[in-house]
């Protein structure tokens, strides 16, 4: 029965590394890397978890890296000064956030805040930086990708942006001091 | 829901806890200080080692083909030190011990004629009796000296055998011990202390590291310089050279003034003694215009009268141990501090936001 007991333990261990694994490969930021590479980034995150209303960081904290949720809801506040915070997004299982903190050291530019209880996986600029120490490879990949994702963003902030002032201009006639 | 806003009262609160649980661990630490003196040794030895672990590992290596390539190296090292340093060191070691007690008599007679001399200066301090009061003194430092170095040379022996068995493992399983520990931080501090960390494994792995090789160079070019010139036990005063130069401004003079007194009291010419102050001081532009700034990646950024200070007080509570870790004890302080107060400026109340 002990042996039975203390098997049970660890094969609940190892699906939860499984599951944990699970859901780094799913994220955009780590699809190029190998299997090996992929349980080194598993070896370096963090899984915390967060009760209803709990914050996960706030708007001027420094940056240090990203959250993939692995289950619950995370609510993106940008907060306005004499005002109540506004709801930018509400993001799901799956979803990241902050990864802009494994590039620069910028304070966070929002807040999030856990809705419901949540479990998030921490990837920090400390740890990446360590293993990029050891292995320059992996280190490359990732901030290779996260640029790529942020490059993408911001190519789709400009278009939307691009549309919105456009619009304006129609009705302004006033070209925008950027297009000129 | 939100969470209820954070006052600063439970922030200080929180602080109040931190440096209670900081003193009840340092309290602990200082009780129970003899016995974890080698899981100490071999966590700074880990600490230290690190880097060239690290340096394997780039090399393609796992982390455990790496620690065993350090070890290779390591026992490489020792057996060299062990075929080409141990026999001269000895022989030095054993000159010294037959000539110390005519270094002592010389040393009393030379302080004798002093003192005497002064006193006929200065009739007023004969009242105070100083010379006697000066040889007592001495007497009874250099005796608990003596019991001390007996002591400890027990604790090392036992240290030696335990230290690189428990670096290994740290070597290994650090880094896994590391997140461990910074996983049970709880939440509201989690982000901060995983900076703090790695703020302090910054500048504390680079101090320490450089002062390793800091240590290596000065040590090898004093054993070398020393040697070549003819200074007796010269090799020892190199390596006591090596071991000292960590103590900013204060360790460079001391093996050259080591080197000048038994150079002295061996009845050297002038010649001599110039050519071992020409050596001390191609040894110090060295090391400070090359050694130094190459192996300090980061250097303390402390204002030099900020360090003398640091080093007086140090060396006042912990003597040679406050001298040597003074500067990086400060360090890892005023980072501390400096997180501390950047989290208390950054508290403030959450609000409710629009939309829920």
């Amino acid at each position: 029965m002990i042996d039975a007991l203390w098997g049970n333990i660890f094969r609940r261990q190892e699906n939860k590394e499984q599951q944990i694994f699970d859901v780094l490969r799913a994220v955009p930021i780590f699809q190029g890397l190998s299997s090996r590479e992929l349980r080194t980034v598993q070896r370096l995150v963090y899984v915390r978890h967060y009760a209803d209303g709990e914050t996960i960081f706030s708007t001027g904290d420094p940056s240090l890296g990203m959250y993939i949720i692995r289950s619950g809801t995370v609510h993106i506040l940008r907060e306005i000064p004499e005002a109540q915070s506004k709801l930018i997004a509400a993001l799901t299982a799956g979803e990241f956030f902050g990864e802009m903190g494994l590039i620069d050291d910028s304070p966070r530019s929002a807040t999030a805040v856990a809705h419901g209880n949540t479990e998030a996986i921490g990837f920090f600029k400390p740890e990446l930086l360590n293993a990029s120490s050891r292995q320059p490879e992996l280190g490359l990949k990732i901030f290779l990708s996260v640029a790529k994702t942020l490059s993408a963003r911001l190519r789709l902030t400009l278009q939307e942006l691009n549309e919105i002032y456009k619009k304006q201009e129609k009705e302004t006639d006033v070209v925008p001091t950027y297009l000129r | 829901m939100l969470s209820r806003p954070i006052s600063a009262r439970r922030t200080w609160t929180d602080v109040g806890y931190l440096c209670a649980i900081i003193s009840a661990v340092g309290f602990l630490l200082y009780l129970l200080g003899t016995i974890l003196l080698p899981f100490v040794a071999a966590g700074f030895a880990a600490y230290v080692l690190t880097p060239i672990v690290e340096f394997f590992e780039r090399r393609g290596l796992s982390r455990g083909a790496a620690v065993a390539c350090l070890y290779g190296f390591i026992v490489v090292l020792i057996g060299g030190v062990v075929l080409f340093v141990t026999p001269t060191l000895g022989r030095e070691i054993m000159a010294l011990h037959t000539e110390l007690p005519r270094y002592y008599n010389e040393i009393h007679r030379a302080l004798i004629l002093l003192h005497s001399s002064v006193e006929q200066q200065f009739p007023i301090l004969a009242q105070f009796n100083l010379g006697e009061r000066i040889a007592q003194a001495s007497v009874v430092h250099l005796t608990e000296v003596g019991e001390r170095l007996t002591l400890n040379a027990f604790l090392l022996f036992s240290a030696l055998l335990l230290v690189p068995f428990l670096t290994w493992y740290l070597l290994l399983e650090g880094a896994a011990m590391k997140k461990f520990l910074i996983g049970c931080v709880p939440n509201a501090y989690f982000e901060s202390m995983l900076n703090l960390i790695h703020r302090i494994d910054q500048h504390l792995s680079s101090y320490l590291f450089g002062q390793l090789i800091n240590i290596l160079c000065i040590g090898l070019l004093s054993a070398i310089g020393y040697s070549l010139i003819g200074v007796q036990f010269g090799t020892a005063i190199g390596i006591l050279s090596g071991i000292v130069t960590v103590i900013p401004y204060v360790g460079a003079p001391i093996g050259a003034i080591a080197a000048l007194l038994v150079s002295l009291l061996d009845g050297s010419s002038i010649s001599k003694l110039i050519s071992i102050i020409l050596v001390s001081s191609a040894i110090y532009a060295f090391d400070h215009l090359v050694v130094k700034t190459v192996v300090f990646s980061k250097t303390t950024d402390l204002h030099p009268m900020t360090i003398i200070l640091i080093l007086v007080v140090a060396g006042d509570l912990l003597g040679l141990w406050g001298l040597l870790l003074g500067i990086p004890i400060f360090c890892i302080a005023k980072i501390f501090c400096e997180e501390i107060a950047g989290a208390l400026k950054r508290r403030k109340p959450a609000t409710h936001p629009i939309g829920m």
